[in-house]
């Protein structure tokens, strides 16, 4: 149990290595004067104009004793992470945040300059949180039991309210299911908006999500979805967060072709999704097969799983 | 027979100097041109593939020749690990660096370049390397036309002049 630990704050220090690259140089030495023991527990990095970066170390925020951060090093943070190429990262700057080597993921704030009803940019930005990634594998275990057929796998709805880790098992699910763990390996399509899945960058996914699944990024989840059904015939469709009435007539067209579905949504239970009106119809239809409602007691995660159908 | 060799060391050295500076209005005229070549590249790729700066200057590396293709072979591979600095910073650099062979206006061009590339939209990095490829063009058909007129003058003067010294030194 200590070498799981210990190999996981490892593994955490040197994704937080990979993602301080993106630093200034005295920004950088400011965190690492915090020291390795400190740093292996951090989840996320804060920059603020005027003040020293802070380090968020098991939900709280430690100050750093580098210099405060000045409006250059925030754009020079922003030049770095988009590898002093705005014009591949523009979409994700309007939807506030850059994806980084390794899956790390840049959050922006600061002032929008719009055209017309069109946000272009951050003309001014005031912080940025630099979130960690770091992938944490074999959790899935009793979900995909619970989910696996013979020859397939049946469609699954994951729910819970954000921060839970909704993502971190989607992304675990379909890897299984494409590595073959537990079943034969399955074609899984993802269609990943927001990259917060595979996290692609530059074309290569951060994350591993498995040798059998295709991944389209930065595609709305509707059009993904169909994209992917058209073109790579799938015999597993994933999604992150189905949120709007668009994404789930793609779902339901999805359900209508034979496909399995996986996806994720905001809900605390069965009885708050029944309540919703977008996702009413997905119940009615019987698209979904299980709903896993994810946990959390006493500081630790556990996923229930409710039969729909 | 001393003074001869002398003599005749000088003359040679003359006339070299005058084909040193005809070469230097040629090298000019060649990195410009890569240069130019490498710019037209990057501006293609961008409006097509949208791909990161890195790999559109790798690309135009590829495509060009010379010191214009060391220039951009630098500034691609520090492009990828820009470590606390800028883009213009690597850019200035490299084309420091890169022991490019061009006039003062001609390099004012290609900062200006430095400062618009990887910071704006990928329609307001096109304009401005057109615009820059544009500028680059007339300095070229300058520096050729300079090589052309001034050439022979300096390849002349450099050989008159060794002739000169040899007269007098004999």
């Amino acid at each position: 149990m200590d070498k799981v630990w210990e190999s996981n704050r490892a593994r955490r220090l040197c994704a937080l290595k990979q993602a301080a690259l993106v630093l200034p140089g005295e920004l950088a030495q400011g965190v690492f004067r915090l020291g390795e023991d400190r740093l292996s527990d951090a989840e996320e990095l804060r920059l603020r104009l005027g003040y020293p970066i802070t380090v968020n170390v098991e939900g709280r925020e430690v100050e750093t004793d580098g210099p405060a951060v000045s409006r250059d090093d925030l754009r020079q943070v922003l030049e770095a992470a988009s590898q002093a190429s705005a014009h591949t990262v523009l979409g994700q700057v309007r939807n506030g945040y850059v994806t980084l080597r390794g899956g790390h993921r840049l959050g922006l704030c600061g002032t929008a300059a719009w055209d017309g009803a069109q946000m272009m940019t951050l003309r001014y930005l005031t912080s940025l949180a630099l979130r960690i990634a770091c992938p944490a594998e074999g959790q899935a275990g009793e979900v995909l039991e619970a989910l696996r057929t013979q020859e397939g796998v049946r469609s699954a709805l994951i729910l819970a309210p954000p921060g839970a880790g909704k993502t971190t098992l989607l992304r675990e699910l379909i890897r299984c299911l494409s590595d073959g763990v537990d079943g034969p390996p399955l074609r899984v399509g993802l269609a990943d908006e927001r990259g917060e899945v595979a996290a692609l960058y530059q074309g290569v996914p951060q994350f591993d999500v498995g040798r059998h699944t295709d991944v389209l990024d930065g595609c709305r989840k509707a059009q993904g979805l169909e994209i992917l059904l058209r073109g790579m015939n799938p015999q597993v469709l994933a999604a992150d967060e189905i949120t709007c009435p668009a994404d789930v007539s793609a779902v339901e067209e999805a359900a209508g072709c034979g496909v399995a579905l996986l996806a994720t949504a905001h809900a605390g239970d069965v009885g708050d999704l029944r309540r919703r009106p977008v996702y009413r119809s997905l119940l009615e239809l019987g698209v979904f097969r299980r709903a896993v409602v994810l946990e959390r007691r006493a500081g630790k995660r556990s996923a229930r799983i409710e039969v729909l159908t | 027979m001393i003074r001869m060799a002398g003599a005749m060391l000088l003359a040679a050295g003359c006339t070299g100097l005058g084909f040193a500076a005809v070469g230097q209005l040629e090298a000019r005229a060649r990195d410009l041109r890569d240069l130019i070549v490498g710019l037209e590249v990057v501006g293609r790729e961008l409006g097509w593939q949208l791909a990161p700066l890195g790999e559109l200057l790798e690309r135009a590396a590829r495509g060009s020749a010379g010191r214009g293709a060391e220039f951009f072979r630098m500034c691609a591979r520090e492009t990828a690990c820009l470590a606390g600095r800028s883009f213009r910073e690597i850019w200035v650099r490299s084309e420091a660096r890169s022991g490019l062979r061009l006039a003062e206006e001609d390099r004012l061009i290609l900062e200006q370049l430095g400062l618009v590339l990887g910071r704006y939209d990928a329609d307001r990095q096109r304009q401005a390397l057109s615009a820059a490829v544009g500028r680059l063009e007339e300095q070229y058909l300058q520096a050729r036309q300079r090589r052309q007129r001034l050439g022979r003058v300096y390849g002349t003067l450099g050989a008159a002049a060794g002739a000169l010294l040899v007269i007098l030194l004999i």
